[in-house]
């Protein structure tokens, strides 16, 4: 059974249709990563997830409990992180995390356990009696982890947790996700740090303009995307006279040859022809190689090819 | 010849579009022209000044026994009315648009990408100060239509008019100056405009320092008789201090530019706990009777716990001491008063002083109430207090608790000053020379202690609820604070103005009962001992707080049933 389950969600703001229809479904201990650029709609969605935005249309469920029908219960499952931190003035973070313990209705017995045992996970004990307003950005974004771990969700929503952060502060968040994903959380996180959620997520779903471009395990996008894999190949010649390119062009597979200034982008559809193919039939065709590099395919050109940069 | 020539022509055309290109303003003009609310508040001034005009024409033309031509020659009356009617709206207006445009840069971070243009301290102060006076000066065209009928009618003299509109436009460039001082200087909107609005009534108070006042130096001819050399002398000290505070705005913008937002009750008590923490320890080693501590962690109302642990109008210690440092002095100079009004043998003085601690304690009551959200809101805090698995319902009156609190220590001040000039009221009539009235003094000091009693029990949670209601919804706290205030206004001054003016239309208790919508007017009939002008004025008084317990009731009753809806959250179906 699917953990979240988002069908045909649409979010509107007066005439701006910010999430079109989309939908998409994270089993139990998934790690969903959410990708798109600024304006796609991701935190909308995720706010709909967190009960902080009514859909305009379709349903979001969490462990089956209709997100828009049982806020209140969906509440108590769901751990949210936004992608600001806002300052409480005057709370040391031991009173940050009691407030939201009691706010959870944790009982009064078991909130010294939990806090300090948060604290630990999040390596914030040391900070305890600091102000929350004088931690760092990188401890802070912990502290915001340490306040969702309080009441145990099975569900935690991650708008942008590693935006804005120095790169050792990046490489702790992305150990605290590891260790969450040992625990067996079901994880929605949203980044534009693209190549940390290649490592982490076992489903990627890319989203722009509102409308998800392109779903699934992270191998089932590189593959789709391997499909219309680009090889730069740079030739000296062929052994039978006749014209490089027009050879290319003639093996099955090969969509089309764009003559760079230096090197030769062909185009080719792996289903038919896969890249150490390719050059397989080059060589038999006479065509003497001195370059042939497939383009590599990370995250990052997944995006960039799926994506135009559009807005809703 | 002709290269040469159009070579400088293009260089004369460059040079002026670079010397008077003023963009700051041209943005400024341009959000303001984009923002509906600039058009609504434009109309809604339009339609106060038109109607009040319509309203005053129509009461004289009742009074005159319907003859047009008995209304020649008393055009001065509306005239001086209208330009009155000018002067309020620059006062309420003007702070409210002014007091925005360095702070709101601030409050946004945007200030440093302005220094980093080419342009200089002094061209964003001069550009931001006209594109604030423009809107302005639109409200004030509106009124020339109905002083041309004013002057039209006669009693009015071309000096006289001139003078006023000179008067109206300093008054214009002076307060906004003011205000734009205060907005280099201070970090928020909302404390710009409260610190502008003091020292703005402190300067009305300062004989011809405040533009508004050199009307009362000049005689009903005006400039003619008494020349304008003199009238430019007057207003010296005006143009004086007006050149002074925009000198200021400079000075602040560059200096108090990136000076972070600091809440100066809070750190004052803090300095005073450090202070009574080290007296205690050295007196006494440290021994504490009352601790805090008990109280140091959330118990079961965590959002309550934070609004008066938290909040520096909701701690316990914190609102004693604002309760000592308000109740001294009030108390001081309500006996002060009291000695003074008993040899003139009335209480105004007292009642002008209960007329101040009332506006005192709704305008604190507003401001409070109206960032209860509007902060959380602006601190960015407030996503997260709604993950919480707590209903909005519980939210809102778990962070009303300080509200509470607050408006308890605003009670005491309120009922001292009562209880002062209630006892005035009973000395009174012991008095020998006064043992006559004694039956209608007795009734009048039982109707005066449960009137006031009455206003102090409904009206501070009213506004409480009220300020929550608007503030619940707004997206910045100024927004919050100034729809607040002026809906309050409106709602105290409305009714009393349609009642008052067109009475001839209503009758009388036609008038009574919409000045009853109003709340300040029950308490301005109580103070100036005029409930009893009413007729049955126990019956106006219950009357007048069964209308507002029931508008008590519905601000309430609306924030609790609708807070999920206000606060923007997943409601349950």
């Amino acid at each position: 059974m699917s953990m979240v389950e988002i069908q045909h969600l649409s979010v509107n703001y007066g005439t701006l249709r910010a999430v079109k229809s989309i939908s998409f479904q994270i089993p139990k201990g998934g790690i969903f990563g959410f990708i798109g650029p600024n304006g796609a709609g991701k935190s909308s969605t995720i706010k709909v997830l967190a009960t902080l935005q009514e859909p305009s249309a379709g349903v979001a469920k969490i462990d089956g409990v209709n997100v828009s029908q049982f806020p209140h219960v969906v509440r108590s499952q769901v751990g949210y992180v936004p992608d600001f931190f806002g300052v409480y003035e005057d709370l040391t973070v031991r009173e940050y995390l009691y407030f939201f313990a009691a706010a959870f209705r944790l009982d009064r017995d078991k909130r010294d356990v939990v806090v300090r045992d948060v604290l630990v996970l999040t390596d914030l004990t040391d900070k305890q009696e600091s102000q929350v307003d004088s931690l760092s950005r990188g401890m802070k974004q912990r502290l915001s982890m340490a306040r969702v771990l309080l009441h145990d969700p099975q569900v935690l929503l991650l708008d942008e947790p590693a935006s804005g952060l120095d790169p050792r502060a990046r490489i702790e968040m992305r150990e605290l996700l590891k260790e969450l994903k040992r625990m067996g959380k079901t994880i929605l996180i949203s980044s534009h740090i693209l190549q940390e959620l290649a490592h982490l997520c076992t489903h990627i779903g890319i989203i722009e303009a509102g409308q998800m471009v392109a779903q699934g395990s992270v191998s089932d996008i590189m593959q789709h995307l391997g499909a219309m894999r680009m090889v730069h190949v740079q030739v000296t010649g062929t052994s039978n006279g006749c014209g490089a390119v027009e050879l290319l062009k003639a093996i099955p597979g090969v969509v089309s040859v764009r003559d760079d200034t230096d090197r030769l982008a062909v185009h080719i559809r792996e289903e038919i022809v896969e890249a150490e193919d390719l050059l397989i039939a080059m060589h038999e065709r006479g065509i003497r190689v001195r370059m042939f590099q497939p383009e590599a395919l990370d995250m990052e050109t997944a995006f960039m090819k799926l994506t135009q940069g559009k807005v809703a | 010849m002709t290269a040469a020539l159009t070579w400088s022509k293009d260089r004369v055309t460059n040079w002026r579009k670079r010397r008077v290109s003023l963009p700051l303003l041209v943005k400024e003009l341009t959000e303001l022209s984009a923002r509906k609310r600039t058009y609504v508040m434009r109309v809604v001034y339009a339609l106060a000044l038109f109607g009040y005009s319509i309203a005053r024409l129509y009461a004289f033309q009742q009074a005159t026994g319907g003859s047009p031509m008995e209304i020649l020659g008393h055009g001065r009356e509306l005239f001086d009315k209208l330009i009155q009617i000018q002067f309020a709206g620059i006062t309420i207006f003007l702070p409210a648009m002014m007091c925005s445009a360095i702070a709101h840069e601030k409050e946004r971070n945007t200030l440093a990408v302005l220094f980093m243009t080419n342009m200089k301290p002094w061209e964003i102060i001069v550009q931001k100060y006209l594109g604030r006076l423009v809107p302005m000066l639109t409200f004030l065209l509106l009124s020339m239509p109905l002083l041309a009928i004013a002057y039209g009618f006669g009693g009015v003299t071309i000096p006289l008019l001139l003078v006023s509109i000179f008067t109206l436009l300093l008054a214009c460039l002076q307060l906004g100056a003011l205000c734009l001082m205060m907005s280099a200087y201070c970090t928020t909107t909302i404390s710009a405009i409260c610190v502008s609005y003091m020292m703005w009534l402190v300067m009305m108070q300062l004989s011809i320092v405040a533009a508004p006042n050199l009307l009362l130096f000049i005689p009903d001819s005006g400039v003619r008789t008494w020349g304008l050399l003199s009238l430019l002398l007057l207003s010296l000290p005006s143009l004086a201090l007006t050149v002074v505070c925009l000198c200021l705005s400079r000075h602040f913008l560059v200096t108090r530019a990136f000076v972070p937002t600091r809440n100066l009750l809070l750190d004052v008590f803090r300095k005073l706990d450090a202070m009574f923490k080290e007296m205690n320890d050295n007196l006494c080693n440290g021994v504490e009777l009352i601790s805090h501590k008990r109280k140091a962690l959330p118990d079961d109302r965590p959002v309550a716990w934070m609004e008066v642990t938290k909040r520096s109008i909701g701690k316990a210690h914190y609102l004693f001491r604002i309760l000592v440092i308000t109740l001294v002095p009030t108390l001081f100079i309500a006996t002060s008063l009291l000695a003074f009004d008993y040899r003139r043998g009335q209480a105004t003085s007292l009642a002008s002083m209960m007329f101040v601690l009332w506006a005192f304690s709704i305008l604190m009551l507003i401001v409070q109430g109206a960032t209860t959200f509007a902060g959380e809101r602006s601190r960015q805090t407030l996503d997260v207090l709604l993950t919480i698995p707590m209903s909005g319902r519980d939210i809102v009156r778990e962070k009303s608790a300080a509200l509470r609190r607050l408006s308890i220590v605003l009670a005491i001040s309120l009922i001292a000053t009562i209880a002062v000039e209630g006892w005035w009221e009973a000395w009174e009539f012991r008095h020998p020379a006064l043992a006559n009235r004694k039956t209608t003094h007795v009734t009048q000091a039982k109707l005066y202690w449960t009137c006031s009693a009455l206003s102090v029990v409904v009206y501070l949670p009213m506004f409480i609820w009220f300020s929550m209601w608007i503030g619940i919804r707004a997206r910045s706290q100024s927004r919050a604070v100034i729809r607040c205030l002026a809906t309050a206004l409106i709602w105290c001054v409305a009714p009393l103005a349609v009642a008052e003016y067109a009475s001839a239309m209503l009758g009388a208790s036609g008038s009574r009962c919409v000045s009853l919508l109003s709340p300040a007017g029950i308490i301005v009939w109580n103070e100036m001992n005029t409930l009893q002008d009413h007729g049955r004025p126990w019956l106006v008084m219950i009357a007048n707080f069964a209308i507002h317990g029931s508008v008590l009731g519905i601000f309430r009753t609306m924030c609790l049933m609708n807070a999920d809806r206000y606060l923007g959250r997943a409601r349950v179906s």
